[in-house]
């Protein structure tokens, strides 16, 4: 059985995805037992969802300003 | 502004004969997308600005090889991410030792228990609070693990094709993402018990 270090590990570096089927199952039966494990796993779920919520602090104003800066680099006809 | 549709052949050729129109309306269309994904992965808005300019100019470089099999979209991001990587590989050490794995250690026993478990956090993503917590936690995050945590988590790419953008090892890349990972969600919580 994988000890608590491992499966924080193994879950937080991604390796848990390439795991073979049956490594996949130690680890699923050790999250459904234990708690703090599960409740670690879910709170990284959590804080991927905020993650993708947070990276739309790029205001309309910002975009306007770039846009000339860009529009300059291309040749005029 | 109309809508075009930039996978049509005239509207390629209009790109390849350096239409200012067709040119401004792919810089309309992807520079706010452009400018998210720079500061999502931690640049400053100087910074994304820079990056999303060396990825139009790029293309207009390489519009003519481009033969409109892949979209448009997914063209230009991937002149951009060579973009963010080639920024990356000038100044980026990996495999250094990192305070982030002695904390981690630290919360296990010899025997891989846990030794100071896991407290509350707020999983609530919603909220305008979390958010800007997060963004501050963001901060503290050295940028190679942001980037690998961007493009993971927002722009769901696989691990295989992460590693041939930023040139690391999967080795390399699973220990970027556990950093990024911990250390967030340990500055959280963090934040968190401070509050309470």
């Amino acid at each position: 059985m994988y000890r608590c270090s491992e499966v924080v590990r193994l879950v937080s570096s991604d390796e848990y995805l390439t795991a073979g089927l049956l490594r996949k199952l130690q680890i699923r039966l050790h999250l459904a037992m234990c708690e703090n494990c599960s409740k670690y796993v879910r709170q990284l779920r959590a804080l991927a969802a905020a993650i993708c919520k947070t990276s739309d602090d790029v205001s309309a104003s910002d975009v306007e300003r770039a846009k000339p800066h860009i529009l300059q680099q291309f040749p005029k006809k | 502004m109309a809508i075009t549709n930039f996978s049509a052949p005239e509207f390629l050729e209009r790109l390849r004969g350096r239409d200012p129109a067709a040119w401004e309306a792919i810089v309309d269309a992807y520079l706010p997308q452009l400018l998210r994904a720079g500061r999502g992965m931690g640049f400053s808005l100087d910074e994304a600005q820079d990056l999303a300019q060396s990825g139009f100019v790029a293309l207009m470089e390489s519009i003519g090889r481009f033969e409109g099999r892949s979209h448009i979209r997914t063209f230009l991001f991937g002149i951009f991410y060579n973009k963010v990587s080639e920024h990356l590989r000038e100044k980026q050490k990996t495999n250094q030792s990192d305070p982030i794995d002695d904390v981690m250690e630290s919360r296990f026993d010899l025997k891989g228990r846990w030794r100071q478990p896991p407290a509350d956090i707020e999983e609530g993503v919603f909220s305008r609070e979390v958010r800007e917590m997060v963004q501050d936690c963001l901060e503290t995050v050295p940028r190679a693990q942001r980037i690998a945590f961007y493009l993971r988590e927002v722009e769901e790419m696989q691990t295989k094709e992460i590693c041939k953008k930023m040139a690391v090892s999967g080795t390399n890349l699973g220990v970027m993402l556990f950093r990024a990972r911990n250390r967030l969600r340990e500055c959280l919580e963090k934040k968190g018990l401070k509050k309470g």
